[in-house]
């Protein structure tokens, strides 16, 4: 089987499991949600302040999100030897990682929608440049669902694996954090050609970690 | 000689060496080198601020190399997986003082006890990937040179993006050349050799106690397998219906 | 706090923790050898 018809098999099974199970909608939808309420408790919406820092909130939101969904995109392997499966199935390393990179992303994409939705509506926020505001989301999406695939299988079979992702995946993606949230702020403010610049940023962290990922998963997966 | 890196008497003369740069570094630096025009006394602080974050970038290299090294099958042995975690604990120790020396010079020279400028807040994510690592190196189990050897890779790989990214993204919000100010355009005479010096003095040390830092992960290493070897030797004793043996379980 | 006391302060910090990573590294060296058969 070819390289992409091995990905859309893995990730239609990692998106036909969240179908069933709904826990990306039911559980880490509505954890952003909070999120995005706490940060409002946090900042006195009174104080004007909202609307500026929005870009950056709606981002921290999302990347604690993508916390969640890559610990459920590795969780949903851990019992019933269903890793072992995966390693048997023949599926190359790289396919399988796409596959379930890719459903992460798409997770997060639909979660970024409604959030940037609520952030939109609850901050006050007006966005004029739409092309900008799509292309950084799907590349900053893109990246951290790379990075976060990578780090997950590197943590697979580890006990601490809740614990230990975070803390290694937080500090490698800082640079998308910074990227997305200036491009953002820059669709905001209604200056779009500063933005452009942090897309391309975003695009070429996405492309290297998916190539690392491509390469490592293999490897990683047969250790755990 | 897979226990050490280096001779024993090369490694105690290391030791000696770097001591005594390390002493005459203080003497240049506090006393021999002139204050800064601008500075004034305070500036002193660069002459261990600058070599501790050339040593925490290049603890950060060598870890990555050597888990480069690890990872490739033909040259794959437990030196470098060794080699690799005794540089990044050095990395760790050495980027927290750059951080804490930035932070005692800014201080005095620009009344803040941190800035957002592109050098140390790269330091600073650099610092988290390295805790990270050594993290992810105290977990036991199979796999776990190849586990560490590529989280090393993939934190390598981001240094230089975080680094550019955060200068980018400073130099465009630039509040005033204050910052740029931190190594004078005319930076020569006494104050360059003492700069020189202290970088040297600094490598000499690392060098020295990464010898060391490894010699112990070798030493440690070693007491593991035998106290495993002892244990398990123990454990079939115990099975063993050999009636001289004193105190065997019933 | 004058701007030599800073100065001290950091040279001060920082020997410390040379120091001190290298005197536990002694220490913790000297344990290992000891175990040695």
């Amino acid at each position: 089987m070819n390289l992409l018809r091995e990905t859309a098999l893995v990730a239609g099974k990692d998106l036909r499991i969240e179908a069933r199970s709904r826990v990306a909608l039911y559980q880490i939808l509505p954890f952003g949600g909070v999120v995005l309420l706490l940060f409002a408790f946090a900042l006195d919406p009174d104080r004007g302040i909202l609307p500026r820092v929005a870009p950056g909130l709606f981002w921290v939101a999302v990347l604690l999100a993508a916390l969640l969904a890559v610990s459920r995109s590795f969780a949903v392997e851990a019992g019933n030897g269903a890793r072992d499966g995966l390693r048997l199935s023949g599926l190359d390393g790289s396919s399988i990682f796409l596959g379930k990179a890719a459903a992460v992303a798409l997770e997060l994409l639909a979660l970024e929608i409604v959030l940037g939705t609520g952030v939109a509506l609850l901050y006050d926020v007006e966005v004029h440049a739409p092309l900008l505001v799509g292309l950084t989301v799907v590349t900053a999406t893109v990246g951290v669902a790379a990075t976060g695939t990578l780090y997950g299988v590197l943590a697979a079979g580890l006990r601490v694996r809740e614990t230990l992702v975070p803390v290694l995946l937080l500090p490698v993606v800082a640079p998308v954090m910074l990227g997305a949230t200036r491009a953002s702020e820059a669709a905001v403010e209604g200056v779009p050609s500063e933005g452009w610049p942090w897309v391309a940023l975003l695009a070429l962290v996405a492309a290297l970690y998916t190539g690392m990922g491509m390469l490592a998963f293999g490897p990683l997966l047969e250790e755990t | 000689m897979s226990d050490r890196l280096l001779n024993p008497r090369v490694a105690t003369g290391l030791g000696f060496a770097s001591l005594a740069a390390l002493v005459v570094l203080a003497i240049l630096a506090l006393d021999v080198a002139p204050p800064d025009a601008v500075q004034g006394d305070a500036q002193r602080l660069m002459y261990v601020h600058v070599p501790t974050a050339w040593l925490a970038y290049l603890a950060f290299g060598v870890t990555a190399l050597a888990s480069a090294l690890y990872l490739w099958p033909r040259t794959r042995s437990a030196v470098w997986d060794r080699l690799a975690g005794a540089s990044a604990e050095l990395g760790v120790l050495f980027t927290g003082l750059t951080l804490v020396l930035g932070s005692l010079w800014g201080r005095p020279v620009w009344g803040i006890w941190w800035a957002w400028d592109a050098r140390l807040v790269s330091t600073a994510v650099l610092f988290f990937l390295y805790v990270g690592y050594l993290a992810l190196r105290r977990i036991p189990g199979a796999g776990r040179e190849k586990r560490c050897a590529i989280a090393a890779l993939i934190a390598v790989v981001d240094v230089p993006i975080v680094h550019f990214s955060v200068e980018w993204w400073r130099t465009l919000h630039q509040q005033g050349t204050v910052f740029n100010e931190e190594l004078s355009a005319e930076i020569h005479g006494t104050m360059a050799v003492t700069l020189w010096w202290s970088v040297l003095a600094f490598t000499l040390l690392y060098v020295y106690l990464l010898d060391r830092r490894y010699r112990l992960a070798a030493l440690e290493a070693g007491r593991e397998e035998r106290e495993l070897a002892t244990a398990i030797a123990e454990r079939l004793a115990e099975a063993d219906p050999d009636p001289v043996e004193a105190g065997a379980a019933r | 706090m004058t701007d030599a006391g800073f100065v001290f302060a950091g040279w001060g910090i920082a020997a410390a923790a040379v120091g001190g990573y290298w005197l536990a590294l002694v220490l913790r060296t000297r344990r290992a050898e000891r175990s040695r058969p």
